[in-house]
């Protein structure tokens, strides 16, 4: 599988599309809609992704092991349709967390040119 | 959580699910059906905070995410805009931007003043913007097509409408960030592209290039100007109560993309059967 034989580290930079959606997935499964809506809150609603932007992502990070299919089943709280839930892979943690370093990292930088606040 | 979708909802994801047949094919059985569920929850959640004002903003960043992921899309399949590809999609386009055009007229039915356009009116009014595109685009694979036919008059054109369509079109999105300009842009235009219609179906009726309907270009591209000078000449300037005059040339001009469109698919169907 592409995974094993893929370090995280070769995939990053992530795109601000990828890292939030597996932003969004890191605290548990959640259907298409469940991660847009996730993705707005996490963001202070400045990144929003139509459904076109969305499922392309998923596409790609299914392919490349990031994520998984996890069933289909309905969301009480909007609706009885099913709906095709998505979980992150040990693959994909590895991936979001190598990258949350890299921008912590970048944070650090900026920090000590006092950019951002707080001691560098 | 909405036990029942409103109309507009309903209206919505349903020209959003005709818009999903631009996507590649694979791509489309597989997350088509996807995305029309979240852009409906979408359309729902708008619905609750703003009414059919808030459906309406739903598709301003949507036609956007819209052409970036079907280049995307595109581009990842080793696809690119091609002559052939773009004739093979002539029909659909065309068929898809004239029943834009039917349900953008229904903006002319708007009781009171027409001076701005509100819910469900404003609404099928920023159809007009998609029904440009895809008409435009559509008009690629004809010139693609029939260009031999045409002749130098009729293929200037149909550039000239395509060029114009687009760009009028493009200019409505960036308006916010040309201010005035963007709006003369935007009906320079759709003036230049419907009249470059007319031209063009001017030269299919001398030269009977396209395989049926040759004068329904003319149709198309004349009407829309007549329909907006009669409205001024009338009006003086603010349309008040239900344009029927206005909504009736529009749902002709819509019929008549969709009939260009179904032609020229039949056409394609025809040289396929025809032997080498």
């Amino acid at each position: 599988m592409a995974e094993t034989q893929t370090s995280p580290d070769d995939l990053l930079p992530l795109t601000p599309a990828v890292f939030h959606i597996l932003l969004a997935l890191a605290d548990g499964e959640k259907h298409g809609y469940a991660i847009m809506q996730e993705v707005e809150n996490i963001s202070n609603r400045q990144v929003r992704m139509g459904p076109g932007t969305l499922y392309g992502s998923i596409k790609r990070m299914l392919a490349g092991g990031l994520i998984a299919e996890s069933d289909e089943r309905p969301d009480p709280d909007l609706d009885d349709e099913r709906r095709r839930y998505y979980r992150l892979t040990e693959f994909g943690e590895r991936v979001v967390s190598a990258e949350a370093h890299r921008l912590a990292a970048l944070v650090s930088v900026a920090r000590s040119k006092r950019l951002v606040g707080g001691t560098g | 959580m909405i036990a029942k979708n409103p109309t507009v909802v309903n209206l919505s994801v349903g020209l959003y699910r005709l818009l999903l047949w631009l996507y590649p094919e694979a791509y489309r059985l597989e997350y088509g059906p996807l995305m029309a569920q979240v852009f409906r929850d979408q359309c729902r959640a708008a619905y609750q905070k703003q009414g059919a004002w808030g459906v309406l903003w739903v598709w301003y960043p949507l036609m956007v995410d819209l052409a970036v992921t079907l280049a995307e899309e595109y581009r990842r399949e080793g696809i690119r805009m091609s002559k052939d590809v773009l004739v093979r999609y002539t029909g659909p386009l065309l068929m898809l931007g004239g029943l834009s055009w039917v349900f953008a007229s229904l903006s002319q039915l708007q009781p009171g003043s027409h001076y701005n356009f509100w819910g469900i009116y404003m609404l099928s009014f920023m159809l007009f913007i998609p029904a440009l595109i895809l008409c435009s685009v559509g008009l690629i694979g004809a010139r693609g097509r029939y260009s031999v036919r045409l002749g130098r008059v009729g293929n200037f054109a149909l550039t000239l409408a395509i060029t114009a369509g687009i760009i009028g079109g493009a200019a409505f999105f960036i308006m916010p960030f040309l201010g005035e300009a963007g709006w003369g842009v935007f009906m320079l235009g759709i003036i230049v592209h419907f009249l470059s219609v007319a031209v063009f179906g001017l030269t299919t009726l001398r030269s009977r290039a396209l395989p049926a309907g040759n004068w329904l270009p003319i149709v198309t591209g004349i009407l829309p100007p007549l329909s907006f000078a009669f409205s001024l000449a009338t009006n003086e300037g603010d349309a008040f109560g239900p344009q029927w005059p206005a909504f009736a040339m529009m749902v002709v001009v819509g019929i008549g993309w969709m009939a260009l469109g179904y032609g020229i698919q039949s056409d394609k169907r025809q040289e396929h059967t025809a032997p080498a």
